[in-house]
């Protein structure tokens, strides 16, 4: 199609989903290689850290309080004398698993919709679309906050506000990648076999709409790393004894003067899984994008 | 006639796809000339070359996909592959005009019709913006859109296809060029249409004494306005003739192939296809690249070199061994 | 024979445009009152241009539009009273082969899923004979059985279009709705597979509904031809009536229109260039929708639209003006249109810079 490849043309871009080929594509991108290791070694740590054989985090030794980093606490020790690092693998683990909460929650509310109303279109499309448009009005954070004065301050309902405020971009991502490929000639030729709408939309719609999804899972994975750790600094996230990075940074930042690697060691953990989980995406987002066209 | 006095003149043009790796020649030794006030047609299927050879005497060519690696292209005598690209442009605007196949994405649908129209003449004639509008109404009517004063103020969308393809001529010719060429002008127009416009290049190439190169894969087309042809196949012309000549006496295989797989209305007859494909870039094979599909081909004097385009006569070569034994069958007359 | 399909007085509108309460301003009559009949083993070509509905037409025979009126009866069912479920079961026995092969199969299925599909669907087979039917139907359409475990993105337009047919076919259907289905290949790959839907036409004794823009290729592959003008026949008949003794302006002129591969004939014979654009669908002329453009209008052509007048061999013409007039037919037609010296239209006369 060497004719069609450098004249005036008319490309429409169906995002192919990151199958096999995509793998060794994704491959070339080292850095997002590394950052994907990387994130996997802290979702292993912070997965089995309950069965290591580790000191307990919540263990107050008042005599070590606000140690720097030595042999015996890596990372030190915070103002009630527990071990930084232990913290650090808890605190960890309850951050990523209020990440994957708002994550789910997301996916679940707005890719089946989404993939449905951009097949189908028509008028549930139009109602639908508007439900999330309203929705989408209001910040995350707000709603969160909403809800944890409603509820109390717990985590979970905290993190499936934070959810629902991102259903929206889930929604409309899944619908687009549909309605692209809604009008392709293939779906038409499967309606002509007698082929159910739902089966058409697993079949067809869904393997091409994974690509842009693994790019808006990641944000939103990132994003609520955030949004759990501004939750947990205002007192309304994890509540003592247990911790997550956010209220972690909170009790730190009273101590910067005496122990700033309090503060810091908490930070970098945020910064270095949302620089992981942005790298990914972005070589994902490179990846599916390569695919297009040509 | 020398060379400089062709309009146009192609010598040896040879373009290689660009893109990983090493670039690939996908063109081969393609030679045209066109003279004024003369319709030549450019006759391939998809992947011939003929598209990638129409944009490159323009310099048109993405080079992120394709580029030229030898040969010259001359207007009057003067090289354009050694131009500067401000000196190209100039060139595009004024002296050659190009129409392209697909008018609903060729015309900016952000602007009217008459403001194209106007930027090609103030940029090219310098008119200024009063006289600019009034050529440009005058250009619409030539090419025979009525209500020219309407439609100067109108966008693309509101115009119909065919509309949409006048107004792309209107803007080719607007400086009044030497040269046109219309990449498949009419490939994605209704028949009836199709009729309007290849009527309208025809009337236009020889009142304004233009010389017109059309591509296209529709050997109708060339049937209809076209005084000379060029046949290519895998990136090399095969054939060069007149179009009578042509369509009854042709004298390379895949002419005789191509004219036997044409339907015709009214003269029920069994087509013929070309059985397999031609080959693609980087994949020709040694010897002559139609002998796998030939029918005529002979292991002998077709694989083993790459036959050269011998000139048959005045005007007439073709690119094969064996052209001057077989006896090739045209179109009954 | 027996007839298979048989439309009677089938209709369409289209909504492009609602006001603000969703009620509906402008329609487009996509297809208006068709009637017509398709012999068992035989080829209906439909030809029309860009608008003229028939693409539609061949959708609203399968019922994969529902019509706004009229009756489709298809093997001895009524297709619009039929309900879903059985509806469903019939898909099988109705299949239709696509324009575009590059679009036409989801690229991410390898070609056997693809051609497995419609068995799939219908569900009365086991993966094995699904898997031994699709090496079969991929061999008699000239792949190689290999061809099943690649993926379209592997083939040439016309290979994969090959592929389509193998998947239409693969349910052993009683008709095949092929919809421009060489439109989008190369000259010479259309010759082989216009060639190979003849002698699976034959081998397997399938209906065919073939539309197509191209009056060559219609008139190759039929054996009655219907020509389509805005939602409406204007002609119908056996194709070499239709193609040689054409009786509408409008036939004439797409016959006129038509590139014939022949230089000297070509520039011979007279053309009839058609005045104006295309009539809008939204807003048909009244009367016969071919009447602004037609060279040989009269006054009431403007005020009733002509009724398809059937004469004895089965020809039927929905034209005012030559229904009274029996020699205007064929070449005869096409000269009194270009010899009609009231309209003769040429394109501009560019001295003049205006359009006549």
């Amino acid at each position: 199609m060497i004719d069609n490849v450098v004249g005036p043309s008319v490309g429409i871009a169906v995002p192919t989903p990151v199958g096999f080929g995509g793998w060794r594509a994704f491959r070339r991108h080292r850095l997002a290689v590394i950052a994907l290791a990387v994130f996997g070694v802290i979702v292993l740590a912070a997965v089995l850290a309950p069965v290591l054989p580790l000191p307990d985090p919540n263990a107050q030794v008042l005599t070590d309080r606000l140690l720097p980093p030595s042999a015996g606490h890596p990372f030190g020790t915070d103002e009630l004398g527990r071990d930084q690092l232990v913290r650090l693998l808890f605190a960890t683990r309850i951050s990523l698993w209020a990440a994957l909460q708002a994550t789910v929650v997301g996916v679940v509310l707005g890719v089946p919709l989404g993939l449905l109303t951009g097949t189908v279109g028509g008028r549930l499309d139009g109602i639908v679309s508007r439900a999330f448009d309203a929705v989408q009005s209001i910040p995350a954070l707000i709603l969160a906050i909403a809800v944890v004065a409603v509820l109390g301050r717990q985590l979970t309902p905290a993190m499936v506000a934070v959810g629902i405020a991102f259903a929206p971009t889930f929604y409309r991502v899944s619908r687009a990648a549909a309605s692209t490929v809604a009008g392709e000639t293939y779906i038409e030729a499967s309606r002509s076999m007698g082929q159910k709408t739902i089966r058409i939309v697993v079949d067809h719609v869904l393997g091409s709409v994974v690509a842009a999804l693994v790019v808006v899972i990641s944000t939103t994975f990132a994003f609520g790393i955030l949004a759990e750790a501004a939750l947990s600094y205002l007192g309304l996230g994890a509540q003592p004894p247990s911790a997550s990075l956010g209220s972690m940074l909170t009790s730190a930042a009273n101590l910067l003067n005496a122990s700033p690697q309090l503060t810091v060691e908490p930070g970098l953990v945020i910064v270095l899984v949302v620089l992981c989980v942005s790298q990914v995406s972005d070589a994902v987002q490179a990846v599916a994008s390569a695919g297009d066209g040509g | 006639m020398t060379v400089a006095d062709m309009a146009l003149s192609v010598q040896d043009l040879e373009i290689a796809l660009v893109g990983t790796g090493r670039p690939v020649p996908v063109v081969t030794g393609v030679s045209l000339a066109v003279a004024r006030g003369e319709i030549v047609g450019l006759v391939g299927e998809s992947g011939s070359g003929k598209s990638l050879t129409s944009l490159a005497v323009t310099r048109l060519l993405d080079p992120r996909v394709a580029r030229v690696t030898a040969g010259s292209v001359t207007l009057y005598g003067r090289e354009l592959l050694d131009l500067s690209e401000p000196a190209m442009r100039t060139v595009r605007g004024k002296e050659i005009g190009m129409i392209f196949q697909n008018p609903m994405t060729s015309l900016d649908p952000a602007f009217t019709a008459g403001y194209q129209l106007t930027s090609v003449l103030r940029r090219h004639s310098g008119l200024g913006r009063r006289a600019a509008r009034v050529r440009a109404v005058e250009l619409l009517g030539l090419v025979g859109i009525a209500d020219p004063r309407r439609r100067v103020d109108q966008y693309p969308h509101q115009l119909s296809g065919g509309m949409r393809q006048r107004v792309m001529i209107a803007m080719a010719i607007a400086c009044e060029p030497k040269v046109l060429i219309a990449d498949e002008p009419t490939t994605a127009l209704d028949a009836t249409t199709q009729a309007q416009i290849l009527d309208l290049v025809k009337t236009l190439a020889g009142t304004m004494r233009m010389a017109t190169i059309i591509t296209t894969h529709d050997l109708g087309v060339v049937a209809e306005v076209c005084d000379r042809v060029a046949v290519m196949y895998a990136g090399q012309v095969v054939e060069r003739a007149g179009t009578e000549q042509l369509f009854y006496r042709p004298r390379h295989p895949y002419t005789e192939r191509l004219l036997r797989s044409l339907p015709r209305v009214g003269a029920a007859r069994q087509l013929a296809g070309i059985p397999g494909q031609p080959p693609r870039a980087g994949h020709f094979p040694v010897g002559c690249r139609f002998a796998t599909r030939c029918g005529y081909a002979t292991e002998s004097e077709c694989t083993t070199a790459v036959p050269v385009l011998r000139q048959l006569a005045d005007d007439r070569s073709a690119r094969c061994v064996r052209t001057g034994e077989l006896e090739l069958i045209g179109v009954d007359a | 024979m027996s007839t298979l399909l048989s439309v009677r007085g089938v209709s369409r509108n289209f909504v492009v445009r609602r006001d603000m309460l969703g009620r509906p301003q402008d329609l487009v009559h996509a297809v208006d009152d068709v009637s017509f009949d398709v012999e068992a083993g035989a080829t209906l070509g439909i030809v029309g241009e860009s608008g003229s509905g028939k693409s539609t037409l061949g959708r609203l025979a399968m019922r994969l539009i529902e019509a706004d009126g009229g009756r489709i009866t298809f093997a001895g069912h009524d297709l619009r009273a039929l309900p879903p479920r059985q509806l469903r079961e019939l898909r099988p026995a109705m299949t239709m082969i696509f324009q575009d092969p590059y679009s036409a199969l989801d690229p991410r299925w390898t070609v056997g899923r693809s051609v497995a599909e419609p068995l799939r669907v219908a569900g009365s087979t086991t993966a094995a004979e699904q898997r031994a039917a699709v090496v079969e139907m991929l061999r008699l359409v000239g792949l190689e059985a290999d061809a099943a475990d690649r993926r379209p993105g592997a083939f040439s337009g016309g290979q994969r279009q090959r592929v389509v047919i193998a998947r239409a076919l693969i349910t052993r259907p009683r008709l095949v709705f092929c919809d421009e289905p060489v439109s989008a290949l190369d000259v010479s790959t259309r010759a082989q597979v216009l060639g190979l839907l003849r002698d699976l036409q034959r081998d397997l004794g399938l209906t065919y509904l073939f539309v197509s823009h191209d009056l060559g290729i219609v008139e190759a592959m039929s054996d009655r031809i219907a020509v389509m003008h805005l939602g409406s026949i204007v002609e119908i008949g056996p194709a070499e009536a239709v193609s040689r003794r054409y009786r509408h302006p409008y036939t004439a002129s797409l016959v006129s229109a038509s590139p014939a591969p022949d230089p000297v004939a070509q520039r011979a014979r007279r053309r009839v260039v058609l005045a104006g654009d295309p009539p809008s669908p939204v807003d048909p002329p009244p009367g016969c929708a071919f009447h602004p453009r037609c060279p040989l209008a009269q006054p009431i052509c403007g005020k009733r639209k002509p009724p398809l007048r059937i004469g004895p061999d089965g020809h039927a013409v929905a034209c005012h003006v030559t229904n009274g007039d029996p020699g205007l037919i064929g070449t005869a037609l096409l000269s009194h249109m270009t010899g009609a010296d009231r309209l003769l239209v040429r394109t501009p006369n560019v001295a003049k810079g205006t359009a006549s």
